[in-house]
């Protein structure tokens, strides 16, 4: 049985190994002249200030929690949608979509009455 | 191999309970949302009246025994039982909460509709049949209880122990959902009915896989119930959570979570090489739980520790029964009857204990020295408090005493005669610590300062859950096929 998994096995195999062989690949052939700029970390070309080890504000942890958790609901609606071209499950299937959307406006509409969505 | 998707039948009544305790506690996060403030406290009283709708329609949904959602729940006389405990648990949960919600400005909408999602994972939990519905259940349970710990937002205890549940909770989850995959694979379902058929045909290396399974799927849920190597956590958690709060994790999510393992274990018990080999795993749990729990009880000054520590017990003395059920075909039936018997009387006697902890503390003082006097200052307190002391000591006539009787014999008729002497002896060492409330109560002096200032009135809630509970311990003690005889 688990002959099966065998495919999953060797694209792990596939994938590890290209990620290492090109890493080698570049480490050995690769010339290397470092500079000072080279060296630092980047930052999309602006010059870095400090450490990136500063406190932030929480409210942006707040609003990446809350996009997590909405965008972790379209992974579930994609997966429905790729199920959905079976005739007979189709209203059925509907239906279920609807109560989970109205599960998850009820959530929103929790979020939006609570002010987590202001910057404030 | 892929099967056809097929609609599922979904008979209204089957589903009823579960649909409409999910759009009811959904219903009071909207109605939270937008009432005025001052008319937010009507939650908790929508919630009862929840629970008391959903007792309504499980009844007449266990009418027939009937499999909806595609046979992944299973209505049979043994989740009606559970449903029962749970649904009388969440009620006297839900009677307890007000003062002390408003005594530390809990959100009443929030602790609301949670309670009632924890309370929808624990009824899914007693009738799921299936190791995926199983899990999601477990979670909808086990999310909303981290949140309740930790909803006193302003109690740094409240959040630790919140942390410390949900970093916990998650590993233990972990364990599960390992353990489900292993039984998933070696037998190809995840339906336990059809695991159960599976097994006997199950070959060498399949049955390794299906022990190592059921030994993740265990480690998980001794985490869940605060079975000996794994309860830790439940000191500190019970300690720091909201007291209602406490009340609720120390009853409901213990009878969801054996109900379950019950499950489990039904679905694996009828194969002769898994009942030689869980044997001694379960005997080792059952004994350490019990001896710990009492033993590291007694020390204990905070009363919501020690009633930790002596839950612990409590999970061992249960756990005997799933070891005889897991064991012992012939003495299935009345081990289970002992399981349910002693789930019942379990929630009751602790309900009662912590509610009487909540009509007497200020805010976050649960010492038992704070108890001294109590007998002059409140009687009717005291002697709440030392019935619920002495049911979970198991003096007779109360349910302690019957639960206990229960299960020992099922332990005896089982031929287990050194787990009865075990448990017996740990029972004694239980009585040092419950009586020393008793005491306590009854032969200190209050504090000065306890006489001098007045209490605050109990309020009508609180006394009709503390009444309702010390009645059911008393009479369900003295008639206890008045419950047995339910269906």
């Amino acid at each position: 049985m688990l002959q099966a998994y065998f495919p999953v096995f060797l694209l792990l195999l596939f994938g590890v190994g290209f990620a290492v062989f090109t890493m080698l690949l570049s480490h050995f052939i690769g010339k290397k002249k470092p500079t000072p700029v080279k060296l630092s970390p980047y930052e999309c070309g602006i010059k870095p200030i400090g450490t990136a080890r500063i406190q932030f504000f929480v409210k942006f942890y707040l609003i990446a929690l809350l996009f997590l958790l909405f965008d972790m609901e379209t992974i579930f609606i994609l997966i429905w949608a790729v199920a959905f071209h079976d005739k007979s499950i189709q209203v059925f299937a509907l239906i279920e979509m609807v109560v989970f959307i109205t599960i998850l406006l009820v959530g929103y509409a929790y979020v939006w009455r609570k002010g987590a969505l202001k910057w404030r | 191999m892929m099967s056809q998707p097929t609609v599922p039948q979904l008979f209204w009544v089957e589903v009823a309970p579960f649909v409409v305790l999910c759009i009811w506690a959904l219903a009071i996060i909207l109605a939270d949302l937008f009432l005025p403030a001052e008319r937010r406290r009507v939650a908790l009283p929508l919630g009862f009246l929840g629970v008391v709708l959903i007792a309504y329609l499980s009844i007449q949904a266990f009418e027939i025994p009937g499999n909806p959602f595609g046979g992944m729940l299973t209505l049979d006389t043994f989740a009606f039982f559970c449903i029962v405990v749970i649904l009388v648990g969440g009620g006297l949960t839900i009677l307890i909460s007000p003062r002390y919600v408003q005594r530390e400005h809990i959100p009443h909408g929030e602790y609301t509709a949670l309670l009632l999602f924890a309370m929808l994972g624990m009824i899914l939990l007693a009738v799921s049949n299936e190791l995926i519905t199983l899990l999601l259940s477990l979670e909808i349970l086990s999310l909303s209880l981290y949140i309740l710990t930790g909803i006193e937002r302003h109690n740094p205890r409240s959040s630790e122990a919140a942390l410390k549940y949900f970093l916990l909770g998650a590993f233990s989850t972990a364990f599960l959902i390992m353990g489900i995959a292993f039984l998933y694979g070696a037998t190809g379902s995840t339906f336990l009915v059809t695991i159960a058929e599976r097994l006997p045909a199950a070959g060498q290396q399949s049955a390794l896989w299906v022990f190592v399974g059921f030994g993740l799927i265990l480690a998980g849920f001794c985490f869940k119930l605060a079975l000996a190597p794994l309860h830790m956590w439940a000191p500190d958690v019970y300690e720091g959570a909201p007291t209602p709060i406490t009340a609720f994790i120390a009853t409901g999510s213990k009878v969801a979570g054996f109900a379950a393992l019950w499950h489990v274990v039904m679905s694996l018990a009828d194969w002769q090489a898994m009942t030689q080999n869980t044997f001694y795993v379960l005997w080792i749990i059952a004994v350490f739980s019990m001896v710990i729990g009492n033993f590291a009880a007694i020390v204990q000054k905070n009363i919501k520790r020690l009633l930790a520590y002596s839950s612990i017990a409590h999970s061992g003395y249960i756990l005997i029964t799933i070891l005889v059920i897991a064991s012992v075909p012939a003495v299935r039936t009345n081990a289970t009857q002992a399981l349910l018997y002693y789930l019942m009387a379990y929630m009751l006697m602790n309900l009662l204990a912590f509610g009487v902890a909540i009509a007497c503390g200020r805010k976050g003082d649960s010492n038992i020295e704070h108890y001294a006097g109590l007998a002059r200052t409140s009687p009717l307190l005291a002697a709440a408090m030392a019935l619920a002391m002495l049911s979970l000591t198991g003096v007779p006539p109360t349910v302690g005493f019957v639960g206990k009787f229960y299960i020992f014999s099922a332990a005896i008729q089982a031929g287990y005669l050194e787990l009865a002497i075990i448990g017996l002896l740990a029972s004694v060492v239980s009585a040092v610590y419950y009586l020393r409330v008793i005491v306590v109560m009854y032969m200190h002096e209050p504090s000065r300062e306890a006489a001098e200032t007045a209490r605050e009135p109990v309020g009508a809630a609180n006394s009709l859950a503390l009444l309702v509970s010390s009645v059911m311990i008393i009479l369900l003690g003295i008639f206890p096929f008045w419950f047995l005889g339910l269906k």
